[in-house]
């Protein structure tokens, strides 16, 4: 197990057709923030995390797991 | 493309990159102040240069303070980001600044044992000043940079 952190927000997004912008307003923080998750260039904290999966409204390892 | 209200956690990144730049313009003035010791013909003009630099900087950063203060007396829950994307290239500079700094204070605890006896302690204090304070925005810009893949697919759509 590398450590990497994989995640789907651009496919919830997608989904959701929703901005990088709507969903950091959505969960209180910058669209610059949504966007370096997106990339793997931020590693999110628990908060952000939970903040996120609740807002698409799925459990949190459905958005982020680790890398094999 | 239609102008959005900026929210708290915009606003807050704003704050902290012009925090970043005034942190910049401060190892500048600091700059300056060293440089005093080392240029004696020139000391007037770089006092006067540290003086404009320093205010130059404290009036960028003065009003967003006080709207930060402002904003964060009306509504103490508002979100600050206090884990965002910024808010961690700021630690991650700040952990830079101090290693910076505790490497120019044993750089220079060396220098000054054999050269630049004389130099004053003021002159010594406003070089680590200007080396730690610039390590910080440096860091803090390098971290914080916009990359090319930073895309926003449906913010058009949003806009709409």
């Amino acid at each position: 197990m590398s450590g990497e952190l994989n995640n789907r927000i651009r496919v919830f997004r997608a989904e959701h057709r929703m901005s990088q912008g709507e969903l950091a307003d959505e969960i209180g923080v910058s669209r610059k923030t949504i966007s370096t998750i997106e990339v793997g260039r931020f590693v999110p904290s628990t908060v952000i995390a939970l903040k996120i999966a609740r807002y698409f409204d799925a459990p949190v390892e459905e958005i982020f797991s680790l890398a094999d | 493309m239609t102008d959005k209200k900026e929210t708290l956690a915009q606003f807050y990144e704003r704050l902290q990159q012009r925090v970043a730049l005034c942190v910049m313009m401060m190892s500048v003035a600091y700059g300056f102040g060293t440089a005093q010791y080392f240029v004696p013909a020139v000391a007037g003009q770089l006092d006067t240069l540290q003086t404009i630099v320093a205010v130059a900087a404290a009036l960028l950063v003065l009003p967003l303070t006080i709207q930060a203060t402002l904003k964060r007396t009306r509504n103490r829950k508002a979100c600050k980001e206090p884990e965002g994307f910024i808010a961690e290239a700021a630690r991650k500079a700040g952990f830079g600044a101090w290693t910076a700094t505790f490497i120019a204070l044993v750089f220079l605890s060396a220098v000054t044992r054999r050269t630049l006896v004389d130099v004053p302690a003021e002159t010594i204090v406003q070089m680590v000043l200007s080396v730690s304070l610039a390590a910080f925005a440096i860091a803090f810009f390098w971290l914080s940079r916009d990359v090319v893949d930073d895309e926003d697919e449906f913010a058009d759509e949003a806009d709409q």
